[in-house]
């Protein structure tokens, strides 16, 4: 008897690298994400090691400018599905255009246009923090 | 070979075949074994591209409409070949099927307060189309398929191609099928079955169907010796895209879009003054013929398609977005045109097959012209004439149809199943018929002949276009029966490139083209037969319809390889047939 | 309460990380000493907690992935030309596919180039047909409704998920007058451009993606339509418009890389109808999503909603379900008009 076969080559964590042909922006929000988490372990404990034992002074603030920048995609799209789970779906949504056509009166609100700014202001405050942080 | 059996096998998963599912397993309360086998994926079938809508008299008294008035206006669409008792069915069973389908979750249109919307459509007198956004039988696949996952009963056979029918005494046993993705063949025992497959218009090259329209069903029943009812007539649709033939609904006429010449005039004016663009079909894929061919069309730049312009730049543009998406969104995509803004190219397209497997007004297939109708085998849609559209369908008829007879066939073969002491499958005979049935096919990979079959079925596609189109004539149509005679005996010596089990899809074109060519011969044939000119069949030389010749229904069977014709009645029950004028 | 402990660990975590970098950064820029040992503790906790919760939530829940196929390109040039056979065309113009089949036997993507002449208009699924009927018969692909509807055609321009049928040859080629094939490598692959179902068809239905009234009889018998607003329906609306094509789930970087995952079409239509205001399964329908394999997998990378032909956008299905969630989850019973 024959059965049928498929052959399946998900599973793997280089499969990311699908992403950068057709959304790059994906790529570097999970890739920076997946580095942060492995990264983070490292992080905490040299935190409790400089308070505990004052090791490793000098590279605290480098290390908070590292997961400063690592976690930064990760912020953005947090404040883009704040914005778009406020405002119904419509706010950072990719909805059927026709769909959004009959919806106008929604996307004409003042209210509405706040919240489309809100994650770009956030990340302007967000980088010029880290400059002054630096420059400090 | 696997054996498997059930009670009720149904064949084709669009509207009709899921819809039958359903009724039969609620009314069976979930006790008898159904399978529902497809080619495709259950959810791809051609029923997901209906576009306008599902026509019932919802709320007559609000709207001066009525059952009547719905019937009256099929029978007249139908130029009187309709089978009046079944268009009384279908209209007293629509609106029903309005509201089935509602609680099942189809997101149909709906007015300021909050009422089923519904539209004008093309001879209907009234506006009895409901309609959700011009993707109805999107989403009546959708509520439908996502109903049928709920029962634990229905089992599903996704990408099954059913090769033959196993028949024995006039009594149906079940079908064997092969396994498209795995190859393996499957013998499956039925002590009913439901044949629901759709219509074949991809005989035709330029069509508003899908691929897989190749009215596989409608074969296997013509094989296996039961008769076939009116297939020449093929409804061609007035608005189908240039060059592609993707279709553009009706509903864009019935929002109150013009047809327009080369010379910008709405030429309707001359062939249904009052119906204009809303005449049926037949009346406006033959005025758009005569305007091109009378040189008052226009010549697409690329493909070099005559056709003639829709015009929906006057409607308001939000109207277009919450009714007519989809088609905005194919026009932008195809052509780069928003109908917003430009007139869109269109042409006739072959697009509903108005014939099919004969039965009778409770769905059950007849064993011969004028029967007895079989006990165990029922036919639910296009694929099956009862007949409500006679020679010419009504736009959103069909969708009525489907939902209707899949209902009473559901029903009926439930019922058939749950009596006492039905006569079971006849195993033995099922599995000889089986291990011939795979020697065949496997006799067919093995071909190696010189003619290429996918020539062979697109010289048999230019031939019908030519030849059986919106006009024919005497000369065109012995010629086209001349050249499918020719294609059939080189259809003897193919080759199949692929020899392999594993998705073969090149096998099952082969078998598609196979059922292809037999339709177009007995298409052919009745076409030749009728001296008349009846809806969609317009004979160049005798324009005039003649009733008291051939106001009768055209029956083919297959009598040892031949196409044997026959005719039977129609049922006439208040309606007596008068002039045709729109 | 319990299923969502993992989910609020995450999510907090997320939100904690940032909040103590930004409040390190302002202490220090104004030389608030006495804010950076308890600051940088609270940093260090979150963390550690970032990087477990989330740990265990990414690489922990991929039980279950057996038999990674690992491919290498294996290449069979074979350059075959194609008859054109669009009579009365004006422009044409010869293109070359580099299709990349997936042999079964083989088990490997082979690189296959056919030579097609296409106009204006040609869609990637007309010229592979044209392929398949004049050149090379063997090449399997999946198609039936031409219009973007049916959702058979889906596979890979480019590296991009598409649909054959709505793709426009000409606007889609790269240099060298060269356009590259390939099947959905999101999904098993059973041959050529062909790949397999069933793993989305059960994912499907683990969301009950069907209307559930209380009252079973009367919805069959429907005597009255469901009183229902045009506000109502679009509240549900765009996301009915998914015809299950698997676009999404092959753009979707969490299910290549954990196939466990239920993957944007299910989640999306799970909710449907729980926005459906017809639907009376209610709470029940929150908790079938409520684990780390259906809704918290999702990362919100948003290439879902870029790949979906329809515009279902199911990435802001699943961030508005997760939000119903976890509303659940904390505040309690969903309320009955939602």
């Amino acid at each position: 008897m024959l059965e049928k076969e498929s052959f399946d080559v998900r599973g793997r964590e280089m499969n990311l690298l699908k992403t950068l042909n057709y959304d790059k922006e994906a790529f570097l929000h999970l890739a920076s994400f997946r580095v942060l988490i492995v990264l983070s372990i490292f992080m905490s404990a040299m935190f409790f090691a400089n308070i505990l034992f004052g090791l490793f002074g000098g590279y605290i603030k480098a290390a908070i400018v590292l997961a400063w920048l690592l976690i930064t995609p990760q912020l953005y799209e947090v404040m883009k599905a704040f914005s778009l789970i406020t405002s119904g779906g419509f706010a950072f949504g990719k909805m059927n255009k026709s769909f959004l056509d009959l919806m106008r009166e929604k996307t004409n609100k003042l209210s509405y246009k706040v919240l489309v700014a809100l994650p770009a202001i956030g990340i302007i405050i967000w980088i010029a923090v880290l400059a002054a942080f630096i420059a400090v | 070979m696997e054996t498997l059996k059930y009670d009720l096998i149904i064949l084709g998963s669009g509207l009709a075949g899921l819809s039958a599912a359903i009724h039969a397993s609620t009314i069976s309360k979930g006790k008898i074994k159904i399978a529902i086998v497809t080619k495709l994926h259950a959810m791809r079938s051609h029923s997901v591209s209906a576009e306008g809508g599902l026509s019932g008299v919802l709320y007559g008294k609000d709207n001066k409409d009525s059952l009547t008035l719905h019937a009256y206006d099929t029978i007249k669409g139908s130029d009187y070949l309709a089978d009046q008792d079944a268009v009384e069915v279908l209209v007293n069973g629509a609106p029903q099927e309005i509201k089935f389908y509602e609680h099942l979750g189809v997101p149909w249109n709906r007015t300021e307060d909050n009422k089923i919307s519904q539209r004008p459509f093309g001879g209907m007198t009234i506006p009895r189309t409901a309609f959700a956004a011009d993707k109805t039988g999107f989403f009546l696949m959708r509520a439908l398929y996502d109903t049928v996952l709920k029962s634990e009963n229905i089992d599903i056979f996704h990408e099954h191609y059913a090769t033959s029918l196993i028949m024995d005494k006039n009594r149906f046993n079940g079908m064997f099928t092969m396994d498209i993705a795995s190859g393996e063949k499957k013998l499956l025992l039925g002590n009913a079955g439901i044949i629901a497959t759709g219509g074949a218009a991809r005989t035709y090259k330029l069509t508003t169907t899908a691929y897989s329209s190749t009215g596989d069903g409608i074969a296997l029943a013509y094989r296996a010796g039961l008769p076939l009812k009116n297939m020449e007539f093929v409804q061609f649709h007035p608005t189908s895209l240039v060059p592609t033939g993707v279709l553009i609904t009706e509903a864009a006429r019935g929002e109150g879009g013009y047809l327009l010449n080369s010379k910008g005039e709405r030429f309707m004016s001359a062939y249904a003054p009052s119906k204009m663009e809303l005449a049926p079909r037949d009346i406006i894929s033959r005025a758009i013929i005569t305007e091109i061919e009378a040189g008052r069309g226009l010549v697409h730049e690329e493909s070099g398609m005559s056709h003639v312009l829709l015009d929906l730049t006057h409607l308001d543009h939000k109207k277009i977005s919450e009714k007519l998406p989809m088609i905005k969104e194919i026009c932008i995509k195809t052509l780069g045109l928003d109908p917003d803004n430009d007139p869109i190219p269109v042409r006739p397209a072959a697009h509903f097959t108005m014939g099919g497997i004969h039965s009778n007004i409770n769905g059950q297939v007849m064993s011969g012209p004028s029967g007895p109708a079989m006990a165990n085998l029922w036919t639910a849609g296009e694929c099956g004439c009862v007949s409500v559209h006679g020679a010419n369908r009504l736009g959103s008829n069909s969708l009525s149809q489907c939902s209707v007879w899949g209902r009473i066939t559901g029903i009926g073969a439930a019922t058939y199943l749950m009596k006492k002491d039905i006569s079971k499958y006849d195993e033995s005979f099922s599995m000889k018929f089986a291990q011939g049935e795979e020697e065949r096919i496997n006799g067919i990979l093995e071909f190696d002949g010189k003619n290429n079959p996918y020539d062979i079925r697109e010289s048999m596609q230019e031939t019908m276009d030519l030849n059986m189109g919106v006009y024919r004539d005497r000369i065109g149509m012995a010629k086209a029966k001349k050249e499918l005679q020719v294609l059939q005996e080189k259809f003897k010596d193919i080759y199949v490139e692929d020899k392999n089990d594993v998705y073969n899809t090149n096998l099952r074109d082969v078998l598609e083209i196979g059922n292809l060519l037999d339709l177009s011969q007995v298409i052919a044939e009745g076409a030749i037969a009728r001296n008349e000119s009846r809806g969609s069949h317009a004979l160049r030389e005798n324009p005039k319809r003649d009733d008291k010749n051939w106001m009768k229904h055209t029956i083919a069977m297959n009598i040892n390889g031949k196409i044997q014709l026959s005719y039977a009645n129609v049922k006439v029950t208040k309606w007596q047939p008068e002039e045709r004028k729109y | 309460m319990k299923k969502s402990i993992l989910p609020i660990l995450t999510y907090s975590s997320i939100i904690a990380v940032p909040l103590f970098l930004f409040i390190y950064a302002i202490s220090y820029i104004f030389a608030a000493a006495y804010m950076y040992v308890p600051i940088q503790a609270l940093l260090g906790i979150s963390l550690a907690i970032f990087c477990i919760s989330n740990g265990i939530e990414l690489f922990v829940y991929k039980t279950g992935t057996k038999n990674v196929l690992r491919l290498s390109r294996h290449e069979v040039d074979q350059t075959k030309s194609t008859i054109s056979h669009l009579v009365g065309s004006k422009s044409t113009k010869t293109i070359t596919f580099n299709v990349k089949r997936f042999n079964n036997k083989e088990k490997q993507l082979e690189l296959h180039k056919y030579k097609v002449q296409v106009d204006k208009f040609t869609s990637v699924l007309t010229a592979l047909l044209k392929v398949k009927s004049h050149s090379d018969s063997t090449l399997s692909i999946r198609c039936s409704c031409n219009m973007g509807i049916c959702g058979s055609c889906g596979m890979e321009v480019n590296g991009k998920p598409v649909l054959a049928c709505e793709t426009n040859v000409l606007k889609n080629v790269k240099e060298g007058d060269e356009i590259e094939i390939s099947p959905m490598t999101g999904h098993p692959m059973v041959k050529d451009l062909v790949t397999d179902f069933d793993d989305f068809f059960s994912k499907h239905i683990s969301v009950a993606p069907y209307l559930e009234r209380k009252n079973k009889e009367e919805q069959y018998n429907a005597k009255e339509i469901y009183n229902q607003s045009n506000d109502d329906i679009s509240k549900f609306l765009p996301y009915s418009y998914c015809i299950m094509c698997g676009l999404c789930l092959d753009a979707c970087p969490v299910v290549n890389t954990n196939p466990q995952f239920a993957g944007p079409q299910a989640l999306s239509q799970g909710y449907r109808y729980y926005a459906d205001s017809r639907d009376q399964m209610g709470e029940a329908r929150l908790e079938l999503v409520n684990a780390p394999e259906m809704v918290w997998g999702c990362e919100f990378a948003g290439a879902c909603s870029d790949a979906c032909p329809k515009g279902v956008d199911p990435a802001g299905a699943i961030q508005l379900l997760k939000f119903e969630v976890m509303k659940n989850s904390l505040v309690g019973n969903a309320p009955d008009n939602k």
